[in-house]
């Protein structure tokens, strides 16, 4: 798998470079820019996807690094403002409840990609061209672990049949033919297992949107 | 103008850094497809390259093991470490990179970091 991905990721490094030039270019029309924009945005989600398979591999193999001590709020401001190039035809608006704590986690090199993966999933969930984000950070002591859990929600989302928890752990568990386009969710739900945590979507019912919820240790706690 | 030398088994990439480092003003002194190469080009470039793009998987050298080996020749070097693989972040800058970017990055990305290593005459 490390080969593979390698491998297709030094592809698409050069599909991402020459579509930059091709963007870069005046002579380029406006027509064929929007074409190369789209074009450049999938493949951010086709090397999303490969290291997702990769951080998996990587963690069935033990190759994960060690835990460590890692900014939450930060991690998660820092993967919001990525957004945006996986979606050029959407515009991200992210507000943050004022009183964000430091909140300091346990994780690896998992932790980056699987809070990428869950915001992904919920902009993919909201069809407007105008996605705005709720986003906080609240303290948590589930299961008598002391965690830290962060909360984003979407007024415009919608779930798709199948992208709720409880679904998605049966479609694990018992029925893969069910597998709905939501792997960022799947991969998510994984990932925050693997850290000792967890990750849940919630339809808010009719009309309020959708909220998800990734819940990890404090540091210092585990 | 700065010089580059590149670092990387596939051919495509090390044309793709060419042509686009060349279009932003680079000169890119020499070009090497493993580690072994890159330490037989550096010893014999008699300036040596402001900066080494290194990839890290490669036959006969790995980049991690090149850079010790060019860091140990001269440590003030500067090599900027690309790679697919993040895991090797660690080892990379250990062996002694100064900057990291994982595959695939924007070639702004790349210039940036050149460009904040004061590496621009």
């Amino acid at each position: 798998m490390d080969l593979l991905s390698h491998d297709v990721l030094n592809n698409n490094q050069a599909v991402l470079s020459y579509l930059e030039l091709v963007l870069a270019n005046p002579e380029t029309t406006p027509k064929d820019r929007e074409y190369a924009e789209k074009a450049l945005a999938q493949l951010r989600t086709s090397t999303l996807l490969l290291e997702n398979a990769r951080d998996m591999m990587a963690v069935r193999s033990g190759r994960t690094g060690n835990m460590q001590p890692t900014d939450l709020a930060r991690l998660s401001k820092s993967a919001l403002k990525e957004l945006g190039k996986f979606f050029p035809g959407k515009r991200f608006k992210v507000r943050w409840a004022k009183e964000s704590p430091a909140a300091i986690v346990m994780g690896n090199v998992l932790l980056k990609d699987l809070v990428f993966n869950a915001f992904v999933e919920l902009a993919k969930a909201d069809p407007g061209e105008n996605v705005e984000i709720e986003a906080r950070i609240v303290s948590s002591d589930k299961g008598g672990k002391p965690s830290w859990t962060l909360l984003l929600s979407d007024r415009n989302a919608v779930l798709q049949p199948g992208a709720r928890i409880d679904d998605m752990e049966y479609i694990l568990s018992q029925d893969s033919s069910r597998m709905v386009r939501v792997s960022g969710f799947l991969f998510a739900m994984m990932g925050a297992g693997i850290l000792g945590g967890d990750f849940g979507t919630k339809d808010l019912g009719e009309g309020k949107g959708v909220e998800l919820s990734l819940r990890l240790v404090k540091a210092g706690e585990a | 103008m700065t010089s580059v030398l590149i670092v990387d088994d596939e051919l495509f990439i090390v044309e793709l850094y060419r042509d686009i480092l060349q279009l932003r003003g680079y000169k890119v002194v020499a070009t090497a497809f493993d580690g072994e190469e890159a330490l037989r080009k550096y010893t014999n470039i008699g300036d040596k390259p402001d900066v080494i793009i290194m990839d890290h998987r490669m036959p006969v050298m790995n980049g991690v093991d090149a850079t010790k080996e060019i860091i140990r020749m001269n440590p003030k070097q500067k090599v900027i470490f690309v790679s697919a693989d993040v895991l090797v972040e660690k080892e990379a800058r250990d062996a002694g990179a100064v900057d990291f970017l994982p595959k695939p990055f924007r070639m702004d990305d790349l210039i940036e970091k050149m460009e904040k290593l004061s590496l621009r005459r």
